[in-house]
């Protein structure tokens, strides 16, 4: 794995950070456009973290954690997934419905399709930017929603990708409506292969 | 009143987009997959389409195919967060008589749905 | 005062200390391999991860079924454990995904079970309870001071199998 290792560098970060941080923004303003009320996201933070340290930054390896997972086909085969606990999770739902913070305590039908299409528009903005940028034709599955204990769910990116000591980003992502505002964390963990596909340019 | 075939797998997003259409005067039909859509438009031929691209079961360009195949006048508008250059190529040859990118502003749609009904 | 071990990705743990609860948190496609001697209190918690490897790297690893299972009887063994009186139990596997949509589908825990089935068969070693196969992940604890074995999924309460 040493070729991802050269391939992760400062200048290769800054610009995965760029693009998830627009794509966030952009998924939320697609809500905000579809609601009519003003949905604001300000992204503060991104880093590096290894992929075994996130269930002690989320919480805990038990957690209940929600995941948002996409498989990537075409010129260029991965994952994405976008991770969160439940809470963050319920808080972002009433945002995007545009209900009061506190309504959503569970996440049924709906509030999983939400957060699918939150997922789609976020993934397939990061997928569009590589494909423009590499000329690959890249298109997702649709979003899977799981909800589940949060080392269960990190099985999913370990086992496939075989890759439980790489690093993945992190972003935090602050997002206000009106007084409320609630952070998320997102976390962007491409394949492997997408970041070669995107280092071979 | 025209009739429009919304079709994407997000519960939510059908959602929305069929409360925005009805209010404007529309009615609306749904459909959460290509297959699904393209059983719904034979059925009840819709004036307009408006169609996702990421589905399970039948992705929406094969949809849109697929209906023009039935009906060489179909109006199909893709609504989809994939805005990769190849894709609208794809669909604007395959047929397409517009090409939304998600997240889209309400006036976009409804403009376009507007343009196609006259 | 019991004190839990944390068992994480591919990691094996051998006990003999009364007070220790062995502990694989949320096994998704991942399986936990149990065993406990029940005449000399030793029990032993393996974390598989993978069937066997994928691309000829880490070859030697105990995140593959095979080493692990191999690793986790030699050192139970060395502490003096006795391989034929030992009380195996299994528990994960699940199949994270399987929502329509995704082209194929992640197998992983399907494949990490049919590799633990048979390798344990192949050393004769018989499996006296086993709590596999789904789409949830599990919590595997292994009480040192009884053999208890136990999973727990989201949102239920701890269960012995």
């Amino acid at each position: 794995m040493t070729e991802l290792r050269s391939i992760f560098t400062d200048e290769f970060v800054n610009l995965l950070t760029k693009i998830s941080k627009e794509g966030i923004e952009n998924a939320s303003k697609g809500f905000a456009g579809m609601l009519g009320k003003e949905l604001t996201v300000k992204s503060s933070t991104a880093k590096l973290v290894k992929l075994l340290d996130i269930p002690k930054m989320l919480g805990g390896p038990e957690d209940e954690t929600v995941a948002i997972y996409l498989k990537t086909e075409g010129g260029i085969a991965g994952q994405m997934m976008l991770v969160m606990p439940c809470e963050k999770a319920f808080g972002l739902v009433d945002m995007i419905m545009g209900e009061p913070i506190g309504t959503t305590t569970v996440l049924g039908k709906m509030e999983k399709s939400a957060l699918q299409e939150l997922g789609n528009i976020t993934g397939t903005y990061f997928l569009n930017y590589v494909s423009d940028n590499t000329g690959r034709s890249v298109r997702p599955t649709p979003p899977a929603v799981m909800v589940d204990m949060c080392a269960a769910i990190l099985d999913i990116v370990i086992a496939t990708a075989g890759i439980e000591n790489e690093e993945v980003l992190m972003l935090d992502a602050e997002f206000v409506q009106g007084d409320l505002c609630t952070e998320i964390q997102f976390w962007v963990i491409p394949d492997p292969q997408t970041i070669l596909a995107y280092g071979a340019k | 009143m025209a009739k429009i075939l919304v079709v994407d797998d997000a519960e939510f997003l059908r959602v929305r987009i069929s409360k925005m259409l009805v209010g404007d005067g529309y009615e609306v039909i749904e459909a959460e997959n290509g297959l699904l859509a393209l059983n719904a438009y034979k059925a009840q031929k819709p004036d307009v389409v408006l169609m996702d691209i990421t589905m399970p079961e039948m992705d929406g360009l094969t949809a849109l195919r697929e209906i023009l195949a039935v009906d060489s006048g179909a109006k199909v508008i893709m609504l989809t967060a994939l805005g990769q250059e190849s894709v609208v190529l794809e669909a604007i040859k395959s047929g397409a008589k517009d090409f939304i990118v998600k997240p889209f502003e309400r006036d976009r749609v409804v403009g376009a749905l507007q343009k196609l009904i006259g | 005062m019991e004190t839990s071990v944390g068992v994480g990705l591919g990691e094996i743990a051998v006990s003999q200390n009364c007070e220790e609860i062995l502990v694989a948190f949320g096994l998704g496609s991942c399986v936990g391999i149990g065993a406990y001697d029940p005449v000399k209190g030793i029990a032993g918690l393996l974390h598989a991860v993978l069937p066997e490897p994928l691309n000829g790297s880490d070859l030697s690893s105990t995140k593959y079924v095979g080493n692990g299972i191999n690793k986790l009887f030699e050192e139970m063994i060395s502490k003096g454990a006795v391989k034929e009186r030992l009380i195996i139990r299994i528990a994960g596997g699940a199949n994270m995904l399987t929502s329509p949509g995704l082209s194929k589908t992640f197998d992983i825990g399907t494949r990490n079970i049919a590799m633990t089935l048979k390798v344990l068969e192949t050393q004769r070693m018989k499996i006296v309870s086993q709590n596999v196969g789904g789409s949830t992940g599990r919590t595997f604890r292994i009480y040192v001071a009884d053999g208890k074995m136990t999973i727990r999924m989201i949102g239920e309460k701890e269960t012995v199998f």
